[in-house]
């Protein structure tokens, strides 16, 4: 694989061997590629990491982070409800304590757990090297840390959120809560929700595209095959809440009366919209575990998965089902 | 399990038939969990004797057609034991629906409960309209007799919810909803909104009152009857400072000048067993606490403190303790 120093990248491309070159790599390859998706030193570095398990661990490490913040804000409730009456909190901000934990739960620990895992695993168990587009994946990092971060600075500036993770119109309109809370909310809904999407567009093409030879999709392990379907359920679900969120801005900020009975707009349409995404929501999440006890039962009982068939299409079938019950 | 807030101490056919699916699902997971543990316990059992063979690895690799087979039998019966189990619930829940839609009858009594942030406004609807009876906060039923409640709501989600008469349903501005409700057992139960609908929603419940028919028909009638004027003259200074102060423009009386529509209608307050929407139970001192500062009762909520001299207050409660 001769690769032309001198020429820049788009040039080397276009040049590039046939893919049946005989020769093995040599070392030089491995610079090139160290140059391109290498992380470089310093600060700078660390911010521009692309690799799969850099960017998986940071998913990880950061929505654990935000599982022990949701969690906190759910002892303060749970001290809040020990005693009828209790003063702990006000009523309002009882309200946007459990607004902010079960956005934090839904939005920013369940998901983003379960898609760096995806993203730390997929290429080792599918015996890729990268995810397909890792820069997306760093960018898709990116917009969820700052739409985490955006929520809890709003949360310490006094503008969280107050309507329920669920945030139904009309309630969350305009009319009934004025002020920046509800739009917060739909920002950083929008927000981390693209992130999601970023990340279930790669995983898909990363696992329809990029499989180690011979790894047909009736060998490939089961944890992929229930990762596959969390992305798709996630390509599906997600933009319902998004333009959702996006119609209530529109109503809050624009006049527009998507969610307002008395112009002709109806809450039920939020309702369905936002369902449309919640319900599956919650099989997105269970999915990454069905994926782990699979693979952990099969490791440890030193056995090759039983009726492997069946789980796969089970998990298809879950992922489906979701959508309508 | 009994209580006056409990789906599982059902006193209407709607209730019995969401218990008798609590129940029947609760028995349907706790075989599953037995199954489940059980599998568990077999194979960790299993594996008990596995360890003790001399060559564990070479055991686990073992081919063995005959055990693979059994296996294959048991995901099949699996299989069908889930499918089955979805089925019967569905089938359940289905049933339970019918049970309800059953209540169905012609010319039955319709009564409209509509939810305001955060009480509820009750209508008894009738084919003339100087009949139709408005209270609020406490919904009153003929026992045996199948009634059609009309759901509505003047501003966010609500959700009406009586466990023992009935599974819920939402009451969406925009939306007429209608349940088909039959209470069987005279009693009284506690209705809770069980949609958030902002800063009271947890202190938004009303008491259903289950009354034997005719004890129904009578309440009826009297709740139809204009309120007497008072008859001292403290209960008389009492009805001109509400007509004076702020509060007849939000709350109406029958029969007087206050006719506001922004609170609860107080025609027969005294007549109700609470305040502030099942809040307080409505006695002289709770009204006088309420009266002072609704805003220390329940915080946020759209009744604004009212400045009142003792001499007001004192009225006002000697009037509205003898609206019966
Ligand atoms: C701005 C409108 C407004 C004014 C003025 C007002 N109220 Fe109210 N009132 C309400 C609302 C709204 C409620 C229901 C509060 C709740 O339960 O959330 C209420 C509740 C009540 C209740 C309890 C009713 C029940 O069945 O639970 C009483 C009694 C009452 N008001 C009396 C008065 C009196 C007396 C005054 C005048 C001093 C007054 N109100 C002034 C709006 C008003
Ligand atoms: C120790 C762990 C937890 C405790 C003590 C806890 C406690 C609570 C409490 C007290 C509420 C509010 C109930 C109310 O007043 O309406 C709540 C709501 C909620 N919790 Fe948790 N929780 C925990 C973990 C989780 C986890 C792990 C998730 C999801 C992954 C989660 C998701 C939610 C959601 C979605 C809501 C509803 C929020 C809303 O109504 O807007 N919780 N939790
Ligand atoms: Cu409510």
């Amino acid at each position: 694989m001769a690769i032309t120093r001198d020429l820049p990248t788009s040039e080397r491309l276009r040049t590039a061997p046939e893919p049946h070159d005989p020769k093995p790599p040599s070392y030089d390859d491995h610079d090139e590629l160290d140059r391109t998706w290498g992380s470089g030193p310093g600060v700078r570095g660390w911010f521009s990491a692309v690799n799969h398990r850099v960017i998986g661990l940071r998913f990880i490490v950061t929505s654990f982070v935000f599982l022990l913040l949701g969690g906190a804000l759910a002892l303060v409730m749970r001290l809040q409800l020990m005693s009828p009456d209790a003063t702990l909190l006000s009523p309002e901000q009882y309200n946007q304590f459990f607004t902010m934990h079960g956005v934090t739960m839904m939005f920013l620990f369940a998901v983003p757990m379960g898609e760096g895992f995806a993203i730390y695993m997929t290429p080792l168990l599918i015996g890729t090297r990268d995810m397909s587009f890792p820069r997306l994946n760093a960018f898709g990092y990116y917009v969820f840390l700052i739409g985490g971060l955006s929520l809890y600075t709003a949360f310490f500036l006094g503008l969280a959120p107050d309507a329920g993770w669920f945030n139904y119109p009309t309630l969350s309109g305009r009319e009934y809560s004025p002020g920046a809370r509800i739009d917060m909310y739909t920002t950083i809904i929008t927000f981390v929700e693209l992130s999601a999407l970023v990340a279930a567009v790669e995983l898909v093409v990363t696992i329809l595209k990029q499989r180690a030879p011979g790894m047909a999709l009736h060998r490939m392990p089961l944890f992929v095959w229930a990762i596959l379907v969390m992305a798709m359920m996630i390509l599906f679900a997600m933009p319902g809440v998004i333009v959702a969120s996006i119609m209530l801005a529109l109503d809050r900020m624009a006049d527009t009366l998507f969610y307002v009975p008395s112009g002709g707009g109806d809450p039920l349409l939020w309702q369905h919209l936002f369902w449309w995404f919640g319900h599956p929501e919650v099989y997105i999440i269970l999915m990454p575990g069905l994926g782990f006890i699979s693979s952990i039962v099969v490791a440890f009982a030193r056995r090759p998965i039983f009726g492997y068939t069946a789980l796969t299409v089970s998990l298809v079938a879950t992922g489906i089902i979701s959508f309508g019950l | 399990m009994t209580g006056w807030q409990s789906a599982l101490d059902p006193a209407g056919v709607g209730g019995s038939a969401v218990a008798a699916l609590w129940w029947a699902m609760l028995a349907m997971a706790t075989l599953v969990l037995v199954a489940v543990l059980a599998a568990l316990g077999w194979s960790l059992a299993r594996h008990l004797r596995i360890t003790a063979v001399a060559d564990p690895i070479a055991f686990a690799a073992r081919t063995d057609p005959a055990a693979d087979q059994q296996a294959t039998r048991w995901v099949g019966v699996a299989v069908i034991a889930t499918t089955a189990i979805l089925l019967v619930t569905f089938a359940l829940s289905l049933g339970t629906s019918r049970a309800a839609a059953r209540l169905a009858v012609d010319g039955a009594a319709e009564i409209e409960v509509t939810g305001v942030q955060w009480w509820w406004e009750v209508r008894y609807l009738d084919s003339l309209p100087a009949r139709i009876v408005r209270t609020a906060n406490e919904l009153h039923l003929p026992a045996g007799r199948s009634i059609r409640l009309r759901l509505r709501s003047r501003d966010v989600i609500h959700s009406f919810w009586a466990p023992n008469l009935h599974g819920k349903m939402d009451l969406i501005p925009g939306h007429d909803n209608y349940l088909w409700i039959k209470a069987e057992r005279p009693g009284t139960y506690r209705a809770q909104c069980a949609e958030f609908c902002g800063v009271q929603h947890t202190k938004m419940a009303m008491a259903v009152i289950v009354h034997a028919p005719e004890e129904y028909d009578a309440w009826l009638a009297a709740q139809r009857e204009p309120v007497r004027s008072p008859a001292d003259s403290v209960a008389l200074a009492g009805l001109r400072t509400f007509e004076a102060q702020p509060c007849a423009t939000c709350h109406s009386i029958r029969g007087t000048m206050a006719y506001g529509q922004a609170g609860p209608d107080l025609t027969h307050f005294a007549r109700r067993r609470t305040i502030a929407a099942g809040e307080r139970p409505n006695t002289p001192a709770e009204l006088t606490a309420w009266l002072l500062n609704p805003q220390g009762i329940k915080p946020g909520n759209h009744m604004p403190k009212v400045p009142l001299a003792a001499d007001e207050l004192n009225a006002l409660v000697a009037y509205l303790s003898g609206l019966r």
